[in-house]
């Protein structure tokens, strides 16, 4: 399937953080965006929109549950909630990105 | 059962994912608005941030979806929008396409039933003629006693042989006795044909406990149960009176058993008779080679033959030859050599619907190069393009499938006799069809992506271009359409010389010198009933009283008797020795059975020597007349007269052959008789040796008439003096010498001659579409210059020769290409059709034809473009 991810991200990326966001509070959308946005510092330049998708997607592999929620505003939100196999997959996607990170650091360091 | 709960639930996560992104979007306004932004602007500023909503959405819907599917589907259902609003445009390109694949689902479906699945057998492939060839590889079906197969179908390489004698028996009872083909087959052959039968039930090895005797059953054909039992369903238990003994009726069989053309199948009897011989087919076990299998049966019937050596030739050689290879023998390369050339029609017929693809797709740029700039991805608009010529190559396609439904039930009357079997099943088949479809989807692509590739190029400039005018047309597109043109145009003239080739072919053919009158004559066989006429006195009594009777009816102007296969067959040949020739070698020779009035039936002219008189016949005389041929073969000084030649299979070779005393073999030449054709139309004569046909009395034999008139009128009378003779005597049908010329190599040329003659056609007004379209194109892209011309003074005619010459190099480029091809392949092609395809007067003709066309089809556009009034063209502006 085609993933019209954002440039600048590898792909799976995108659903890294967001698993790895979720991974300490369930989290609605804009929420998610917000945070990601955040922490990255706005070094990352994601299309708030291109989130949707990828929730999309990790709820079809069911590595996220959503429900309908409401937030402390009184607002009706998605909170979306990390699964059992999403944590497994965190971990994996994790540990094998670190492993690219470091590959590519040390070629870089030479 | 996930993806049907992903199906209901698809629509609630499409509205979820709506409502999700509706509140984000407010979420963000009310947050920027908090910070003191503008409502206004926040709005616009959180949309810009969050991205395409519609396209991220349907992002999101894809997850969920097939989307691959469902983009089909929605292209599909535009795609059939888009013709609807072209009718003209859909209706040229369908048939273009319609008349390739019609064409080519009608050719495979002859592939598929006369080739790849003829017969209702069960492993049909594996069923082998036993084939007997001499030291000239002149070949004999393989014939055994009875008891020789009981012992052959034990071989470990056969699984399974039966025995056949196949004879024509008279059914009697009636007011004049019919003639039946009756196949008496050994009691295992239905099991080892293993086809079902369609009412009541075949005999099997339980029903024959004495197999000298079996019980007189008849299973019939499905075409006799249909002619002569009118298709009742009561049929099983009838009697049939055949040869005035009662057979009762067990079953029918289904149409497509038509094991060598039988009407009833009845057990045959077994015999101590060494003599009374049976033919016999083998199926060689799976995964055993042909080789091997022969090498096994050749040591086999080495030592059978040796048990009998007169029904074998001295030096034999086993030849196992599949079922189907007798039938379709050469033709098959024929058939696989039409499928090449509607394949060239499909090509040609495909380039229409590029050429008319690319035509509109620039009509289209506009509309494209909007979807490109909200959105459409190059790869979304291709496979948008791509489907709709799909879409229009699969409706062509089902139109042509449906024509080629209506085709296939003409086949069998259409294709020459003898080249196909009686079992094969014309029609369309599950995996013709499934062929055809996949043929019409991968054209509609392949010939589709040219154009969609071309213009699915998202170019901004034309977006601008909002009046979609040009001054000149791209070079670009014209080249490619010239490509196509000149593509069609020499595919054109390929087909256009194989028609011209079989055009010129049956005529040599027709007009060949023939050696005999083939006007008014006909002949008649009259097979004997077994046990009849079995002492060859009261044998050849019979046949010359019979000659006589016939030969007194009035309007018949002589009647003679033979046995052979007339011309321009024969139909035996035989080793043979002669006298005095310089090599002590074996010879081959044709040998003829006849009686003297036969040359002068046939009208064959003496050139040397004397017949043989009525007497010397009765006699039993050893005397030939041997052809020119033979004569100018062995005697070229002139001298063949009072030679002695010795013709080895001269001789009784079954009990149903009654032989002279004292005939050894030798025969003296009296007489040299001009050429007539002996091995078909195509080939050379043979030498042949006339012989009288009281040599060797067979058991049947033929009466040839030359009548006043059309021979078929004397049907009835003949037949009533034959009865006369003999009340219980059958005749087979008359056969004229017109109709054996037909079957015998006319037809098969005429056949070719038609469909060449068809598929030329299709080919020169598919590619007279073509450059029917590219003109116009040519014209509509240029209407705003040819009216500015005029304007300025330019001659209409003028206009009228730059459209002309706009085409030109194109059809000139196919031309050539078309004459290079035909010389090329001309090898190839005369492999497969007789004929001469670099014959320079019909290349000749068929280019002048081809230009002919051509120039009609682009003349209309062009005058059209000479009419422009540029008062018209510049108010467009």
């Amino acid at each position: 399937m085609k993933s019209v991810e954002n440039r600048d991200l590898f792909p799976g990326a995108l659903e890294m953080m967001i698993l790895q966001t979720l991974k300490r509070s369930p989290m609605h959308g804009y929420a998610l965006a917000k945070h990601i946005k955040q922490s990255s510092d706005c070094l990352l330049q994601i299309e708030e929109g291109s989130l949707y998708p990828a929730l999309q997607r990790m709820l079809k592999e069911g590595w996220v549950q959503a429900e309908w929620a409401l937030s402390a505003t009184n607002r009706k939100i998605r909170l979306y909630r990390l699964t059992k196999s999403g944590a497994k997959h965190l971990q994996h996607e994790v540990s094998s990105f670190e492993r690219m990170l470091k590959g590519i650091s040390q070629v870089l360091a030479t | 059962m996930m993806w049907l709960r992903q199906i209901i639930a698809r629509r609630r996560l499409s509205t979820d994912l709506a409502e999700e992104i509706q509140q984000h979007l407010a979420e963000k306004v009310e947050e920027l608005v908090a910070e003191g932004m503008p409502q206004e602007e926040a709005t616009r500023y959180a949309r810009r941030e969050f991205g395409n909503v519609v396209r991220i959405e349907e992002q999101g819907r894809e997850v969920w979806a097939w989307p691959w599917i469902e983009n089909r589907f929605a292209d599909l259902s535009f795609a059939f929008r888009q013709m609807r609003r072209e009718p003209l445009f859909s209706i040229v390109s369908c048939l273009s396409i319609a008349l390739g694949i019609g064409a080519t689902t009608l050719m495979f479906s002859v592939v598929y039933s006369v080739l790849i699945d003829p017969y209702p057998y069960k492993n049909a492939g594996r069923i082998m003629h036993v084939h007997i060839f001499d030291k000239d590889a002149f070949l004999t079906d393989l014939l055994l006693s009875t008891s020789q197969f009981r012992r052959f179908q034990d071989s470990r390489v056969l699984d399974g042989a039966i025995a056949m004698d196949e004879a024509p028996m008279s059914q009697t009872g009636g007011e004049f006795p019919e003639s039946v083909l009756a196949g008496h087959i050994s009691a295992n052959a239905f099991e080892f044909f293993g086809v079902p039968p369609l009412i009541g039930r075949e005999f099997t090895s339980q029903d024959v406990t004495d197999s000298a005797y079996p019980p007189k059953v008849a299973v019939l054909s499905y075409r006799y149960w249909k002619n002569h039992f009118a298709g009742q369903q009561n049929v099983v238990g009838r009697t049939l009176q055949l040869n005035r003994e009662n057979y009762i009726v067990i079953g029918v069989l289904p149409a497509r058993f038509a094991w060598w053309g039988c009407d009833v199948y009845t057990p045959l009897a077994y015999s101590a008779d060494p003599d009374r011989t049976v033919m016999v087919f083998a199926r060689i076990k799976a995964g055993i080679g042909l080789g091997v299998a022969e090498k096994e049966l050749q040591s086999w019937i080495q030592e059978l033959a040796q048990e009998t050596p007169k029904h074998f030739p001295r030096e034999l050689k086993v030849g196992l030859v599949p079922l189907n290879d007798i039938f379709v023998g050469s033709f098959a390369g024929t058939i696989y050599f039409l499928l090449g050339a509607v394949s060239l029609l499909l090509v040609i017929g495909c380039a229409n619907l590029s050429i008319l693809l690319l035509a509109r797709g620039r009509s289209r740029t506009h509309e494209l190069a909007i979807r490109a700039a909200i959105g459409g991805t190059r790869h979304r608009i291709l496979s948008q393009l791509l489907t709709e010529s799909v879409a229009l190559a699969l409706t062509g396609g089902a139109v042509g499938i449906l024509l080629a439904v209506g085709g296939s039930t003409l086949i069998p009357r259409f294709l020459p006799e003898g080249t196909f079997p009686g079992e094969a099943a014309f029609g369309l088949s599950i995996a013709v069809l499934v062929a055809s479809t996949t043929l019409a989807v991968l054209s509609g692509i392949v010939f589709g992506a040219w154009p969609a590739l071309r213009i699915s190029k998202p170019r901004l400039s034309e977006l601008l271009q909002i009046g979609n005018r040009t001054f000149t047309s791209s070079k670009g597109a014209k080249r490619r359409h010239d490509i196509l043109v000149a593509a069609q145009v020499a595919l054109t003239l390929v087909l256009l010389a194989a028609a011209g080739t079989t055009i010129r072919s049956l005529d040599r053919l027709t007009h060949r010198s023939l050696g005999y009158d083939p006007h008014h004559l006909a002949w008649i066989t009259i097979p004997l009933r077994d046990g009849t006429y079995t002492d060859w006195q009261k044998r050849i009594r019979y046949y010359s009283q019979v000659r006589e009777d016939v030969a007194r009816i009035p309007g018949v102007r002589s009647a003679a008797i033979a046995y052979t296969w007339l011309p321009p067959l024969s139909l035996f040949r035989s080793s043979a020795q002669i006298r005095g020739w310089r090599s002590d070698e074996n010879q081959t020779l044709t040998i003829q059975q006849v009686s003297p009035e036969y040359f002068s039936t046939l009208r064959i002219a003496l050139l040397q020597g004397r017949y043989w008189t009525e007497s010397e016949t009765l006699r039993a005389q050893p005397l030939g007349i041997i052809n020119s041929t033979m004569a100018h073969l062995y005697w070229p000084n002139g001298d063949a007269l009072g030679h002695m030649v010795h013709l080895d299979e001269l001789k009784a070779r079954t009990a149903w052959m009654l032989q002279a005393q004292p005939n050894d073999g030798w025969v003296q030449i009296v007489g040299v008789v001009s050429d007539t054709p002996n091995d078909g139309l195509r080939d050379p004569v043979l030498p042949t040796v006339y012989v009288p046909y009281t040599l060797v009395a067979n058991d049947a034999f033929d009466v040839v008439v030359r009548t006043q008139g059309n021979p078929l009128a004397f049907v009835a009378s003949i037949r009533d003096r034959i009865h006369r003779i003999d009340a219980d005597q059958m005749t087979l049908e008359m056969t004229t010498a017109e109709q054996r010329l037909n079957s015998e190599g006319l037809a098969r040329e005429r056949f070719l001659m038609i469909v060449f003659l068809i598929f030329g056609f299709m080919s020169l007004s598919l590619a007279a579409v073509g450059l029917y379209s590219v003109a116009s194109y040519i014209v509509s892209h240029r209407t705003h210059e040819f009216g500015v011309r005029i304007a300025l003074g330019a001659h209409r005619s003028d206009v009228l020769k730059a459209v002309l010459k706009s085409v030109l190099p194109a059809v000139l480029g196919g031309l050539v290409s078309g004459m290079v091809i035909n010389l090329l392949a001309a090898r190839l092609m005369e492999h497969w059709i007789d004929g001469n395809v670099r014959d320079p007067l019909m290349l000749a003709t068929i280019t002048l034809l081809a230009i002919f066309v051509t120039i009609t089809a682009s003349l209309r556009p062009a005058t059209r473009a000479a009419c422009i009034e540029p008062l018209d063209v510049l108010r467009a502006d």
